[in-house]
């Protein structure tokens, strides 16, 4: 039965619809497959097995029963751990939540439920989603399932490595600077950033509450669209979610790359690209042409000071949304305090990592008397530009292309002493976030030692049809190899 | 030359005041953190080395560029003053350190 966890979603959502296997088998091939690979690669913090085979129990009843049943239904997807979970300890991979039991579900929770899928548990990070690399989790570091001495990406590094070690038929991440695309390019999955408002936020615990989106991370494209099918929409608890028609993420995939105009700026191959990543990119490129695509060469020079705007807007954001972390209500409390300002400040400063502590003590200058308006209010109006830029890069084109990271995944502790060199990796994933935009990062090819390359399709917001329509062909016609 | 070790971010006032400095110190206490003296010298490293990179936002011209709020036009949100269920006040507590007749408990705030 090991089979099974090599399937795509699709494939066992239809195997499950034509009764060829139950969800319970599909549930402990998967249940194994964490057993014998968690040892090594370390992607989960929190594993519900029992949970699990319960669920699926269920649902193989109700299919048994001849219910209508969502084409996720009974199938095992892992969580972020920064995605609320009623009941199941959801920690962001923080000593401050170490033990947090969230009293609701995040409304992509719901909606997962909905479809009765069925949760293995929930997935490691950097804390609080503040990192590239996983390695900034409290609990453990997670390796890269296709070099073990490697990192998976980040922030969602547990989300990909779990995808790529088939220790879940598909996972959900949260991207606010590219913490889906990076992880699912460094490990070779596949993994979308919606546009801004698409999906939910809510229970999503907030980083940067006008960049985070949530997504899916699968084996493939059109895995990706059945999931996203399932998650987005409109909700009136998340007042930045849009109000807009959901169309059907998997029917135009077909339609191929004809006559789409994709353009590529010379601004996402620049600082310090890897001459691997830059051949295999432009080699996808000119397989998307031969397909029928046309390419055109656009400039985008304001994405240049994406990266410096995103870490002040982030940081800025992450000051304000961390400050409800006291030791009060929920989360860690110091032992040690002998008064109120003690017990905050005591419980913060243990109960936060260093990463975490320098995003917020970045973000508080950002904010305070004198330099509000020199940094944050700045870096807002650089947004407004970058936004522009875009839009008019967008108007001329129908997608723009560019590799998702300037190299492939490196070595764990390579790059753990040079925040700013850790921020660089960013610097192609980060304008998208600025911009509100979605785009689709998928495997493109692989460099000599065989590990993943990945490229970023960017598109118009709400082209996430657009997006899995040229990913799907890229991907049918050859795709990485 | 001197000043900068001890007064950091330098770079970083070529719009504001000047003699205004800002120390980790300072902006630790607005963020309720309290630094080890370790901690204080990373960070401030850090937080010079990062502001060094976020000073070419200074050089970009943003004259009449309005700051960005969402990246829809998307306004207020209203919606009906209803009473709707909420979450049980005993699994909401379940996450509370301490708590007594049916509050959270916090060392004594007024003498």
């Amino acid at each position: 039965m090991s089979a099974l966890i090599e399937k795509t979603l699709f494939e066992l959502s239809n195997g499950l619809a034509a009764k060829e296997f139950s969800s319970v088998e599909v549930t402990k091939a998967y249940l194994d497959a964490i057993e014998s690979k968690e040892p090594d690669v370390k992607a989960y913090l929190t594993v519900d097995a029992e949970g699990a085979l319960a669920t699926a129990k269920d649902v193989d009843e109700q299919r048994m029963q001849g219910r209508s049943l969502s084409p996720l239904a009974g199938i095992p997807a892992g969580i972020k751990d920064n995605i609320c979970t009623r009941g199941l300890r959801t920690t962001c991979a923080s000593k401050m939540l170490a033990e947090f039991r969230p009293p609701y579900d995040a409304s992509v929770i719901e909606k997962l439920k909905q479809s009765s899928y069925v949760l293995l548990g929930k997935l490691n990070m950097d804390e609080f989603a503040m990192g590239s690399t996983t390695e900034n989790s409290y609990f453990q570091v997670t390796k890269n399932p296709r070099n073990l001495s490697c990192v998976p990406g980040g922030s969602s590094g547990g989300s990909a490595a779990a995808v790529a070690a088939l220790e879940a038929a598909y996972t959900l991440g949260s991207d606010t600077g590219g913490s889906i695309r990076l992880p699912a390019s460094f490990c070779g999955v596949v993994g979308m950033k919606p546009t801004y408002g698409t999906v939910s936020r809510y229970g999503l615990v907030a980083f940067a509450s006008s960049l985070d989106q949530i997504g899916p991370l699968t084996k493939d494209v059109r895995d990706n669209a059945m999931v996203l099918n399932a998650i987005s929409g409109h909700d009136p608890r998340d007042a930045t979610s849009l109000n807009q028609d959901i169309p059907d993420y998997m029917a135009g995939l077909e339609k191929g790359v004809k006559g789409l105009k994709i353009g590529l700026s010379k601004e996402f191959f620049g600082g310090g690209i890897h001459p691997e990543v830059k051949h295999a990119v432009l080699t996808a490129a000119s397989k998307l042409e031969a397909q029928g695509a046309q390419l055109l060469d656009v400039s985008m020079p304001s994405i240049d000071h994406a990266l410096a705007a995103y870490y002040v807007i982030s940081s800025a954001e992450a000051s304000s949304n961390l400050a409800r972390f006291d030791g009060v209500r929920y989360g860690y409390r110091s032992k040690q305090f002998d008064d109120i300002d003690s017990l905050y400040q005591r419980s913060r400063s243990e109960g936060f990592g260093p990463e975490v502590k320098r995003r917020i003590m970045l973000g508080t200058f950002a904010l305070s008397s004198g330099y509000y308006d020199a940094y944050y209010k700045k870096a807002l109006q650089v947004r407004s530009l970058i936004m522009k830029e875009f839009s008019a890069v967008l108007e001329t084109c129908d997608l723009i292309l560019s590799p998702v990271a300037p190299t492939v995944a490196y070595r764990i502790g390579e790059k753990t002493q040079n925040s700013v060199e850790m921020y660089l990796g960013d610097a192609y994933t980060v304008p998208v976030n600025i911009a509100g935009v979605p785009a689709l990062s998928f495997p493109c090819g692989k460099d000599s030692d065989g590990m993943p390359i990945g490229m970023q399709l960017i598109g118009r917001h709400f082209s996430e049809p657009l997006l899995y329509q040229a990913g799907y062909a890229f991907e049918q016609n050859g795709g990485a190899k | 030359m001197n000043e900068r070790k001890r007064t950091c971010y330098c770079g970083a006032l070529r719009e504001t005041d000047v003699g205004k400095t800002m120390e980790v110190e300072k902006i630790a206490t607005l963020a309720q953190l309290s630094l080890s003296h370790g901690e204080k010298v990373t960070i401030e490293q850090d937080m010079n080395a990062i502001l060094d990179f976020a000073n070419q936002l200074l050089e970009v011209d943003t004259t009449g560029i309005e700051a960005t709020a969402h990246i829809m036009p998307v306004y207020n949100v209203f919606r009906t003053d209803e009473i709707t269920p909420s979450s049980h006040r005993t699994e909401l507590f379940q996450n509370a350190k301490t708590q007594a007749d049916g509050y959270i408990t916090v060392p004594r705030i007024l003498e």
